[in-house]
């Protein structure tokens, strides 16, 4: 069920319907009941995969906590680790690791059938095992109490808002909400409603009018050449913030209008000049999962400059695996780890107390982003020299119409973008007179009416 | 103002705000729903020359009594046949996206409308039969080609929710198609691709060796899908007994796409196609007519809108291709020995 969907509206208007009306002890179990519908939806099968999940944390969970041996703590926390990893591995993983074995078979003259089996990837996996890898985790590490009722765990689990593409919550944040009374306040409804309107401009108007000029380029790339190359990775840089902070924005909204606060997960991304800004401003919710449970168990930084780059690499590297079963998503998160280190290594790349240096700076790091997306979004790594050629031969000034629609679509976001980086308030548009407010709303109504792409694109984030 | 307006123990709580908060929501419900009312007319304006009928309105309005011939299909029957250029009545109720499912609805809805119907030509093809279309959200042209929408009983609880939506101008932004952005205005502008204004069924667009070049036709959707499902297919054989029923000639056209769209389909989905023809054509033994004008003498390149679709041109001299056959096939009497003396 997509939220850009008509049966998405229709079933969200249910849902909230009935929720404001229940009593609060028998909300959440509608809301359990709405998010396995919800999910559901894709495939039914899906559900038994998440259930087993929810069991096994759940399960262990409870038993990390209640058993004082450190051994049987391990052995608790390693079994939910293996399962959910074992699950993750196997379905996302599974068919990437035995073709990339066939291929290196293969380079010795043998040959492998890699067809072992047809996996279907289940949507949202990668979000949802991270999110209980969390929990467990942070039981383990005296971080948490676990929660003895079984339905609020699993509810934990499968919250509908952010089940398949995040926020990646912690359970020290979103459990207490769901377990604790909700009083929805007045601001709840009037952020609720802004990210959900902002959220939708930024999927259904931005991300994908753009879309369509994107794929042009990178699935045939043999034949596209001069600017149409840069435009077109321009254009899917914006194609992926509207697409994955537009679905974290309608999860937020959604969420507050039910009095639940989830973690904000993008803050103007491409507004930073440095790789690290970037990290602390994009998916917030991965990296900073990435941080406190990869790469601080590694030593973080503490260990010397070596070890730390060693350690941003294998964070990166599994960031970008993460994001995807196949070499370029490797090979991406690779690029940004060597990136990291060297900001790292020289620190005057990524500061300066100058505007011009800063502007400067912004503009190096963005187009280093550029490059980046370029990795990210070929369907083979050889599309990458291919395009960078035909880049600057035969030069021509071509793909002006998506440059058009760059501009068209790209400009109220940005300027949105920028008051609420000036202001460092993503809700600065509640501080304006009403009568800018109004056209503001109206505006942004209008450009999802007019041209926003209705019940046709899944969000870019659900194959991760 | 409140910083609580409601708990969930009294939801009420919403009714206790200030009058002025209310009002401004009541200002903002007003403009959004304006906002929506005029997109919808914009766009209606801009894609199908509203408030003129579109072209579905205007082929249920020829409908008559004396219509001999009825051409039913989806958007390839659309561009390509014109009825000016029958000799005999003729109506062309294709829809965009349609199958055989939707053909039968309008036949249902129309055909009594039609008591001296002669001859009905059905579309063919991957495209007629490929079930899946009627997730694109089009169908308000059944609408406008009078088929109510309490009949479009073979779509789910979504679409057809989404159907009576479609049928209301407050909500069909949200499923019409088109919308407004550089690249579908650069088409609207310079092809007409899918102008759907009076008169015009097809575009004006020339296709070219170097526009072919450009598409990807491998990555052409309608090719990829799984050719039909059982009761798309059930509903062309439902159809064609009602017709033989009624003694009304039945025809089923493969209607002409370029050679480099129609080798993209695999020899598997060709033997399939193949097979299903043969047993239909075997079926009802010899009252069932088959023409397969996928490649026909005298459309060309130039006579293609896009890949699949013919423009104007070609439009214009299919018609005749088709007209004259039907004349032939049809309507040509024999001529007794004695006049030959």
């Amino acid at each position: 069920m997509l939220f850009n969907s008509f049966i998405f509206v229709v079933f969200f208007l249910i849902t909230y319907g009935m929720y404001a009306l229940l009593r609060p002890k028998t909300q959440n179990r509608l809301l359990l009941a709405a998010s396995y519908v919800f999910y559901g939806w894709w495939d039914v099968r899906f559900l038994s995969l998440i259930f087993l999940s929810t069991l096994i944390d759940y399960v262990c969970g409870l038993r990390i906590h209640e058993t004082p041996d450190p051994r049987r703590r391990r052995f608790y926390l390693a079994l939910s680790l293996c399962s959910n990893l074992g699950i993750l591995l196997f379905f996302k993983y599974f068919g990437f690791f035995m073709e990339s074995l066939a291929d290196l078979i293969g380079l010795w003259g043998l040959h492998a059938d890699p067809r072992f089996l047809q996996i279907v990837l289940p949507v949202g996996i990668s979000f949802y095992t991270f999110q209980t890898m969390s929990y467990t985790i942070d039981i383990y590490r005296n971080k948490m109490e676990p929660t003895r009722d079984f339905l609020n765990f699993a509810l934990f689990v499968a919250y509908f808002p952010q089940l398949v593409a995040g926020p990646i919550e912690r359970a020290a944040e979103l459990l207490p909400q769901i377990e604790g009374r909700r009083i929805l306040r007045y601001r709840h409804l009037r952020e609720g409603a802004w990210l959900i309107l902002f959220g939708y401009v930024k999927k259904v108007v931005l991300a994908d009018n753009l879309a369509v000029f994107v794929n042009e380029v990178y699935n045939a790339p043999e034949s596209a050449f001069g600017c149409s190359i840069p435009i077109a990775t321009l254009a899917f840089a914006l194609q992926i913030y509207g697409d994955f902070s537009g679905y974290s924005n309608i999860a937020r909204g959604i969420s507050k209008l039910m009095g639940i606060e989830l973690m904000q997960n993008f803050r103007r991304p491409y507004f930073s000049i440095n790789p690290s800004e970037f990290w602390n401003r994009w998916h917030i919710s991965l990296s900073t999962w990435l941080r406190d449970y990869l790469y601080i168990p590694l030593g973080g930084n503490r260990h010397g400059s070596g070890k730390t780059y060693r350690n941003l690499l294998i964070t990166m590297l599994l960031g970008g695996l993460w994001h995807g079963a196949a070499w370029n998503f490797v090979l991406w998160g690779a690029f940004h780890g060597l990136i990291l280190i060297l900001y790292r290594r020289f620190p005057g790349l990524g500061r300066s107390p100058t505007r011009f240096g800063h502007a400067v700076r912004f503009v190096v790091f963005f187009t280093v982003t550029l490059l980046g997306w370029m990795i990210f979004r070929v369907n083979a790594l050889s599309d990458i020299p291919l395009l960078l050629s035909n880049a600057v031969s035969p030069f021509a000034f071509t793909g002006k119409l998506a440059l058009l629609t760059i501009l068209l679509f790209g400009l109220p976001v940005l300027l949105l973008d920028l008051a609420q980086e000036r202001n460092q308030n993503e809700f600065v548009v509640k501080t304006w007179p009403r009568p800018i407010r109004f056209v503001v709303y109206m505006a942004l109504i209008s450009l999802i009416c007019l041209s926003g792409v209705m019940n046709k694109n899944a969000f870019i984030y659900f194959q991760f | 103002m409140p910083s609580s307006i409601f708990n969930f123990d009294s939801v009420q709580g919403y009714f206790h705000l200030p009058q002025t908060e209310k009002k401004w929501h009541g200002l903002l419900a007003g403009g959004a729903l304006l906002c929506l009312i005029g997109s919808s007319f914009v766009i209606r304006m801009v894609y199908t020359d509203w408030p003129a009928p579109s072209v579905h309105q205007m082929a249920f309005r020829t409908i008559s009594a004396d219509t001999q011939v009825l051409f039913l299909g989806a958007s390839l029957v659309r561009t390509s046949i014109i009825p000016d250029y029958f000799d005999r009545p003729t109506v062309n109720l294709s829809i965009d996206a349609g199958n055989y499912q939707t053909a039968e609805l309008l036949l249902e809805h129309n055909l009594d409308r039609m008591p001296n119907l002669k001859v009905a030509v059905l579309e063919i093809d991957n495209l007629m039969q490929w079930y899946d279309r009627l997730k694109y959200p089009d169908f308000n042209q059944l609408y406008e080609q009078g088929v109510p929408v309490r009949a479009m009983r073979h779509l789910s609880l979504g679409e057809t929710i989404s159907q009576y939506l479609m049928c209301n101008p407050l909500a069909q932004p949200f499923f019409f198609n088109n919308r407004l952005n550089p690249r579908d205005l650069r088409y609207q502008s310079s092809t007409i691709q899918w102008h759907l204004r009076p008169g015009s069924r097809s575009s004006d667009f020339i296709m070219t060796e170097e526009e072919l070049a450009k598409r990807d036709l491998s990555q052409d959707e309608t090719l990829l899908q799984s050719p039909s499902r059982e009761d798309n297919l059930a509903a062309l054989h439902r159809m064609i007994r009602t017709l033989l029923d009624r003694n009304i000639q039945v025809v089923l056209l493969r209607y002409p796409q370029l050679r480099q769209y129609a080798e993209i389909k695999s020899d598997e989905w060709n033997r399939s196609y193949q097979e299903l023809v043969d047993g239909i054509l075997n079926q009802y033994e010899g009252q069932v007519t088959y023409w397969d004008f996928l490649s026909v003498q005298g459309i060309g390149l130039g006579d293609f809108g896009d890949t699949h679709h013919l423009n104007t041109y070609g439009a214009s001299a299919f018609s005749r291709i088709v007209s004259e056959r039907i004349e032939r096939e049809f309507f040509s009497q024999a001529i007794p020995p004695s006049d030959l003396d």
